[in-house]
């Protein structure tokens, strides 16, 4: 389970992006979004994928590694891709079949929606592989401060976002154990008949639950014996540096948008 | 022979940046009928190994025999349902897996598992909780309104209530309080003796299971570095102390009191009530020794 589920492990390799201010990661990433949004035909994309292999060459990660990322969401990738291919129409017909078409145009619509898909997944996981969730908290603490201006609740938020991040393993460990619990009584997903599966479900889904709801009350007593307060000003252990890398890094991502804009016109 | 090992390892996440060895080589035999006591520090691979006992991990490399059961590295395994079984596995902290509405129907879930008929599966819950100790009015009560001790007893029947050959509990004693931990292990002492089931306990507290253990394994990194019974064990408490297992006191202080009066060659004493006499007798010994030889100046 934990070798399907990459998302949320990093992998520590030491490279250069991995040190980089995790303010800087966030912020380049939303601009690698916007910028993905913004492609729309084949040029754009293909300096695109050179862009994120490029990066993700930088962080000396096995690129098979940010591949199997967006393996999880294949189902919703093809789904894009279909529904695009069906819809969109054009001008020269590439398949025909009574009076149903398929047109060159939504052939290629949706091959580029479905490579946007996979790379925005893949990319973003060089979020999660090259910065572990502690550090992440704390850039996204960084990047939604100025936000606290208008009212919103920055410090609960990233608090209850770093809290799910900090226990996404530890659950994923646990329902693993229980399965492995339950199986040890007989009740082993892989040997069992389908009609079976749905009790061993509820065999999982209690049990983890429970355990959520312990976890959650052992975290609440632990920090109100600290003497946490939310939204009390907090001093930092790892205090965030943004230096000259930092802004290349994030200057980067601007250009991509800006080659992309202007290749659109 | 109940299970026998030839060189097996096993590595977590094999072939990934998360690669992670867990048991290195090992090879060893255990007999059927046994009380086998597994002891070493966290990260030993004491889990690991116990979970090879019922195919619930495929070794890496090697071959695993379990009653007649082979699981070989690289191969296909056999079909593991009857393994299963046969080896009955309670888990740390087994009170976790507790998940139905009565006590009742969460011991039955194992043997239903197994294809027990409904009337049997109530008859040997019933039998699993009063051998554990429990009382029968617990069978309608919900088992999250228990407490840990009775739920830990509940989960370690509902183990029971498949009736495996082979017992095997990881930590089966951890944050229990003195006396349940007391009656647990003369519970899996009766299990053994009377029901001739093997007996399999992982355990950080080896003076928990010391009265009853008749073997003993010594993990460390994922490498078995003693086999053998407590008085064997006596004779390598100083390699086994170096090594950074906590010995009970027992072995402790027996192996300190032979030292001191040359008594190494005598079977060890490792209960305080055995410890005791012959501490008693070493000092009558050299009372009389002295009145001797105070007389004969």
């Amino acid at each position: 389970m934990r070798n399907r589920l990459l998302f949320g492990r990093t992998i520590d390799t030491g490279s250069w992006i991995h040190h980089l201010d995790p303010r800087a990661k966030i912020t380049g990433m939303v601009l690698y979004l916007i910028a993905l949004l913004l492609v729309r035909t084949w040029i754009p994309l293909a300096i695109a994928v050179i862009f994120s292999i490029l990066y993700m060459l930088a962080t000396k990660i096995q690129l098979r590694y940010f591949a199997k990322a967006a393996k999880p969401l294949w189902i919703i990738i093809v789904f894009i891709f279909i529904i695009q291919t069906l819809t969109i129409g054009g001008e020269h017909i590439l398949f025909q079949l009574g009076g149903f078409k398929i047109y060159v145009e939504g052939f290629s619509a949706g091959l580029i929606s479905a490579l946007r898909m996979t790379l925005l997944v893949s990319f973003t996981a060089i979020l999660t592989f090259t910065t572990t969730p502690g550090v992440l908290n704390q850039g996204l603490d960084g990047v939604l401060k100025p936000l606290k201006k208008i009212g919103v609740p920055s410090d609960r938020l990233t608090l209850m976002l770093g809290i799910s991040l900090r226990f996404i393993p530890t659950i994923l460990d646990e329902t693993q154990k229980i399965m492995m619990a339950q199986a040890a009584r007989g009740a082993d997903v892989k040997e069992l008949p389908w009609k079976e599966k749905g009790k061993l479900l509820i065999s999982l889904l209690v049990p983890v639950t429970v355990g959520a709801f312990r976890r959650a009350e052992d975290l609440v007593l632990s920090m109100e014996s600290r003497g946490y307060v939310v939204g009390q000003p907090r001093t930092q252990f790892r205090q965030p540096h943004w230096g000259i890398r930092e802004t290349l890094f994030t200057a980067s991502y601007v250009l991509l948008i800006g080659i992309v804009i202007f290749l659109r016109f | 022979m109940a299970i026998v090992f030839e060189e097996v390892s096993f590595a977590y996440g094999a072939g990934s940046v998360w690669h992670h060895g867990a048991l290195d080589h090992i090879s060893l035999t255990l007999e059927e009928g046994g009380f086998i006591g597994i002891a070493g520090e966290t990260g030993s691979g004491k889990s690991t190994f116990m979970q090879h006992l019922n195919g619930l991990l495929k070794p890496t490399e090697g071959k695993v025999k379990v009653l007649d059961v082979t699981i070989e590295a690289g191969e296909k395994s056999p079909k593991l349902t009857e393994l299963r079984r046969r080896v009955g596995l309670v888990f740390q902290f087994p009170e976790h897996q507790l998940f139905e509405d009565t006590v009742e129907k969460d011991i039955m879930f194992g043997p239903l598992n197994f294809g027990v008929p409904v009337e049997e599966a109530k008859q040997r819950a019933s039998k699993a909780l009063q051998m554990v100790g429990l009382s029968d009015e617990l069978l309608p009560r919900n088992p999250f309104q228990l407490s840990g001790g009775q739920m830990r007893k509940v989960a370690i029947a509902s183990v029971l209530a498949m009736d495996p050959q082979v017992i095997v509990l990881d930590e089966p004693t951890a944050t229990l309080d003195p006396k349940s931990r007391a009656e647990l292990a003369e519970l899996l002492n009766l299990m053994c003796q009377k029901e001739g089931k093997t007996v399999i306990v992982v355990t950080h507290r080896m003076e928990d299971m010391l009265p009853y253990a008749d073997e003993w394994l010594v993990m460390k990194k994922g490498r078995v570095i003693f086999q053998g019974t407590a008085s064997e064990m006596v004779g390598h408490s100083v390699q086994l102390a170096e090594q950074g297992l906590a010995l009970p006191a027992s072995i402790t202080y027996w192996s300190q009191l032979a030292t001191r009066f040359g008594l190494e060659d005598e079977a060890p004493q490792l209960t305080a009530k055995a410890l005791a006499e012959r501490i008693g007798g070493v000092i009558r010994d050299q009372r009389d020794q002295g009145a001797s030889e105070g007389g004969s100046s």
